[in-house]
């Protein structure tokens, strides 16, 4: 009976001491302890490589770790979807927000909402899409291919890294638009488009930079890209916009927290994580991935949020995405 | 002799010192990674990647690929102890693992898997070095109906894994089947029996399924009778595989190697296929198939030589084209990018210090493994001396922290209770786990495949037949499948016995 | 065995029904362009027909090929409930109350009462476990286990 007291003291003495030092952090100035990123996408991808060097970066001007967490799930959306439920709006938890949070909510039932539960921050980067064919094949420019494409309606294969994603959804724009017919063969992520294309199964590929290998070294040819401008590293490529297709596409993706969080604590995980994506080791990792460096401050991305979130509901509707 | 250029160049990066201890921090945490069930070599390495950030990229590569193969090297230790599959390509050394731990052969079973591990690893650093170019482009030559028919052929051993009824294994590889397709569809973006989970919008993990029909069911089972003051009757016999072992698993060994080798330069879990695939070739040719599943050495040596081959063999299209086939090595194509360097066509001509000296790193490295799991062997069977009563709470600790580590949510520690029970009342009804567990890897593949190359032709199933490769595979699938109908080829299975009941 | 295999194809024979219409429901598509649902479809209808098989086998063979002790007899129920119950439990707090916590009282509870110890070993033994757990798994591979209330002990 003895060591049973003993043990319920020791449980006791735990929660009087955890109580003890939460007082003592609010008491003093944010941030007192790690601040938590949940990165909802795998370990291992372009955007997973992406925050471990820039919460390295940042660590600096935050005088605290920032630990990467993943929670990936639902193209990107349980992450984010589960911060919003569950995390405390402290500060100590933010997520990365991409563009697919406000697609799904438009395309099925889900238990979030994009413009009220989230406290954004601040805009960071976004991707560089771009369709691919092999070097050999017989179309020079992206105008060669779609004038075939119009020609020869349903001959034309294309691969996207999946069903849904914004590659996919961008060739359906453009079909739309020029009236043309081609077949989407959704392929399991860039690892399974590439080697697809390589090895002849597919006439063309829509993806994200992990075709830059491929394209340095000659095997395949970068038809166009879909920024706004044209990419540093290959500037002799046009863009859709300049095409003439009307069509910007770069997925930003950005910062928030969970909900009501304060306004002080706001602009200081603004400063420090501006700090930090202005760092040189976290431009240098962007300009290798072939991620773009697109800023914006907490209200310019607030904005932003708003505009994308009813581009993405226009898109859904026009493509016939919408789910029952 | 340009060969031999190129050896001296790796082993001049691989041997300076401090390559080889990143060498071996690389295989030493690989190795713990391994052993603990649930936490896999994408969640050490990614942890590990933001501190080579400022090592040469060399060193970076050297470690990262260390902890990948050292787990390989790990991942069947708790099969063989306690029941529960460290990855999905141990599932199939627990069938024979196990057994053979509970008639106290637990160190043959590990020795013969560490040993196993070394030389089918050294194989495939061989087979990468001599053949990477060539290789590359054949995989290159898989589209969508070439893995469907791989897929087909894949489900068709199903045959072989079944030790008791075949129609109770079937039913439980269309279960199987059911469970992979859960989640959003490939295809068109559908979320498929989800009941409206975001959770399950992902489809269900293969650790909680895993774990739970096999672990956590062990443990039901165990705990439910009047436990003994000793986990297994027997005593343990010996430490290391005898002669009689050793005669009995070589050619397993071989083929295993093999078979691993190529099936790990395909994309997307050509381990795990090929473990299973091993494993039932070795029923097939074995004098005595009736052994398997009661304790047989070449149940364990042919899929433990698989997976760590394939291991080898995933590294090929990640140097020579660029192409991740798998979670890992995604990671180490991440790991790449940090430190500049494109893996790829250009690779071997740009960079050959690092090209050969990872490949060089990767013979020191296995040996080091071997040097450093034959000991481990000695303290892993006296595990097995710890009172049932004591090991079980570890067992499930080990489980639910393995499973909650994988995602970071507590839902899929709900779906290995889930599957924790039904893992039980299957014992208990005489079902098998494992032809769930293929059929829950193959099935969605299988699925994808075929829906994927039905819109490549625009319907003609015509594509299955016509592309060599994958008729070859349709093929030797007929062939499987009608075997036991001909007398002659189907040698010990009876095809009335098989389709009604082995009650044994 | 043979009650046994009755009811298990019965249970799966209802399950095949049930996927068969969970498929249907999901568009089945045709036999050059399959739907989302067409496999999970055929899938059911398999079942059904494989459970269907075992059910009439079961029921016309006329003797038990081997006797055998019934499924349940010396089951000890009270204790594969309780080591369920308690595994529940603690993942319905596990993020509350975070890892050390809430694993110590399962720890706890597992070692006491399923073959009973001395409180001495059962506490020691599960608070040595967690802490030994913590470092390899917290500290060392940097899992992100959960940390609940005693969030200032886990860094």
């Amino acid at each position: 009976m003895k060591i049973k007291k003993w043990g319920s003291g020791v449980f006791v003495g735990f929660f009087f001491f955890s109580l003890f030092f939460a007082f003592q952090a609010m008491a003093a100035d944010f941030p007192t302890k790690p601040v938590t990123l949940i990165c909802p996408w795998p370990p291992g991808g372009a955007v997973d490589t992406f925050f471990r060097v820039y919460a390295e970066s940042t660590k600096k001007y935050l005088g605290q770790p920032v630990i990467i967490e993943n929670k990936p799930g639902g193209a990107g959306t349980v992450g984010p979807a589960a911060m919003a439920a569950t995390a405390k709006p402290d500060g100590y938890t933010v997520a990365q927000i991409s563009v697919t949070l406000f697609r799904y909510q438009h395309m099925m039932k889900v238990d979030y909402d994009s413009l009220k539960d989230f406290t954004y921050i601040l805009g960071l980067s976004g991707y560089t899409f771009g369709v691919v064919v092999k070097s050999d094949a017989p179309w020079k420019t992206f105008d060669e291919l779609i004038a075939y494409a119009k020609d020869n309606p349903g001959k034309i294969t294309y691969g996207s890294p999946g069903a849904g994603t914004t590659q996919n959804i961008t060739m359906e724009r453009i079909s739309k638009d020029r009236g043309i017919k081609w077949i989407h063969v959704p392929m399991k992520g860039t690892g399974e488009n590439m080697p697809a294309l390589l090895g002849g199964h597919i006439n063309v590929a829509a993806d994200s930079t992990g075709f830059a290998p491929y394209v340095d070294s000659g095997q395949m040819r970068l038809l166009v890209t879909f920024g706004e401008k044209r990419t540093k590293k290959w500037p002799q490529v046009p863009t859709l916009k300049e095409l003439g297709y009307g069509i910007v596409v770069e997925s930003p993706f950005g910062l928030a927290g969970p909900k009501g969080m304060d306004l002080k604590v706001v602009k200081i995980l603004h400063d420090v994580f501006k700090k930090g994506l202005e760092d040189p080791e976290t431009l240098k990792i962007l300009e290798k991935l072939d991620m773009l460096y697109a800023y914006k401050n907490t209200e310019d991305y607030v904005k932003q949020v708003k505009e994308l979130f009813e581009e993405e509901r226009i898109l859904v509707e026009k493509l016939g995405l919408k789910k029952n | 002799m340009e060969l031999l250029n190129y050896l001296h160049t790796g082993f001049s990066v691989a041997l300076q010192p401090i390559n080889l201890f990143y060498c071996f921090v690389g295989v030493f945490i690989g190795t713990l990674v391994g052993v603990l069930p649930g936490i896999g070599p994408v969640g050490a390495m990614s942890l590990l990647l933001p501190i080579t950030f400022k090592s040469t990229p060399e060193s970076a590569i050297i470690m990262l690929a260390g902890i990948y193969y050292g787990t390989m090297y790990g991942g069947s230790t708790t099969s063989i102890l306690v029941n529960i599959p460290g990855e999905a390509a141990s599932v199939v050394t627990c069938l024979d693992g196990y057994q053979m731990a509970r008639q106290g052969r637990a160190g043959p079973a590990l020795g013969i898997a560490a040993f196993g591990s070394f030389i089918a690893g050294t194989f495939a650093i061989v087979g990468l070095m001599l053949m990477a170019p060539p290789l590359s482009k054949f995989a290159l030559r898989f589209g969508p109906p070439e893995y469907f028919s791989l897929m087909f052929l894949g489900m068709t051993i199903l045959i072989y894994l079944a030790h008791g009824s075949m129609l109770k294994a079937l039913l439980m590889a269309t279960i199987g089947i059911v469970l992979g397709l859960v989640g959003l569809d490939s295809i068109n973006a559908r979320p498929r029996l989800t009941f409206g989970r975001m959770e399950l919008m992902d489809g269900i993990g293969l650790a909680p399924i895993v774990m739970g029909l096999f672990g956590v069911s062990e443990v039901l089972l165990n705990i439910e009778k009047e436990i003994q003051i000793k986990t297994f009757d027997t005593k343990i016999k010996g430490l290391l595989p005898t002669a009689k072992d050793w005669q009995e698993s070589k050619w397993a060994l071989v083929r295993g190697s093999l078979l691993g080798f190529f099936l790990g330069i395909l994309p997307g879990g050509g381990g795990v296929i090929a473990s299973f695939i091993t494993y039932a070739v070795e029923k097939k040719v074995s004098k005595h198939p009736e052994r398997f599943g009661k304790g047989a050495i070449e149940g364990v040596a042919a899929p433990e030589a698989a997976n760590n081959a394939a291991a080898g063999g995933a590294f090929i299209p990640l140097m020579t084209l660029g192409i991740p086939t798998n979670a890992v090595i995604a990671l180490l194509l991440g790991a790449f990018m940090i430190h500049s360097v494109q893996p790829g066509p250009l690779l071997m001509k740009q960079n050959p210090g690092l090209f050969w000296g990872v490949v060089t790193s990767m013979y020191i490295g296995n040996i080091m493994l071997l040097v450093l799991n034959l000991p481990l062997i000695g303290i892993w069977v006296q595990v097995l001396k710890v009172p049932y009563k004591i090991l079980f709470p570890l067992i499930l600790l080990l489980c639910l922290i393995g499973v909650y580590s994988i995602s970071n949510t507590v839902f899929d520690i709900y779906i290995m209770v889930v599957f924790g029970v039904v893992g039980y009342l299957m014992k208990k009804f005489e079902y098998e786990g494992a032809p769930l567990v293929l059929a829950y890897i193959l099935g969605p593949l299988f699925e994808n495949n075929l829906r994927k190359s039905l819109i490549m032709s625009q319907g003609s199933s015509s594509i299955f037949f016509l592309r060599p490769i994958s008729a070859i595979f349709l093929i030797l699938a007929f062939v499987i499948l009608i075997s036991p109908l001909i007398p002659g080829i189907g040698k010990k299975r009876d095809v009335v016995a098989a389709l009604t009941e082995e009650n044994d | 065995m043979r009650r046994a295999d009755l009811f298990s194809s019965v249970f799966w024979i209802i399950l095949g029904g049930l996927i068969c219409k969970w498929g249907y429901r999901l568009d089945l598509g045709t036999l050059s362009e399959p739907g989302s649902g067409f496999i999970i479809f055929w899938m059911g209808i398999v079942m059904m027909g494989l459970s269907l098989s075992i059910f009439l086998i079961t029921l016309f063979r006329k003797i038990e090929p081997v006797k055998r002790a019934s499924l349940w007899s010396g089951v000890r129920w009270h204790k594969l409930i309780f080591v369920l119950v308690s595994l529940l439990l603690y993942t319905y707090v596990l993020v509350p109350l975070g890892f050390l916590l809430s694993t110590s009282l399962l720890l706890i509870l597992l070692f006491k009462f399923i073959e009973p110890q001395k409180w001495s070993i059962a506490v020691a033994g599960a608070i040595l476990t967690v802490f030994i757990s913590y470092a390899i798994f917290h500290l060392w591979l940097g899992s992100q286990l959960p940390k609940g209330i005693l969030e200032f002990f886990m860094r």
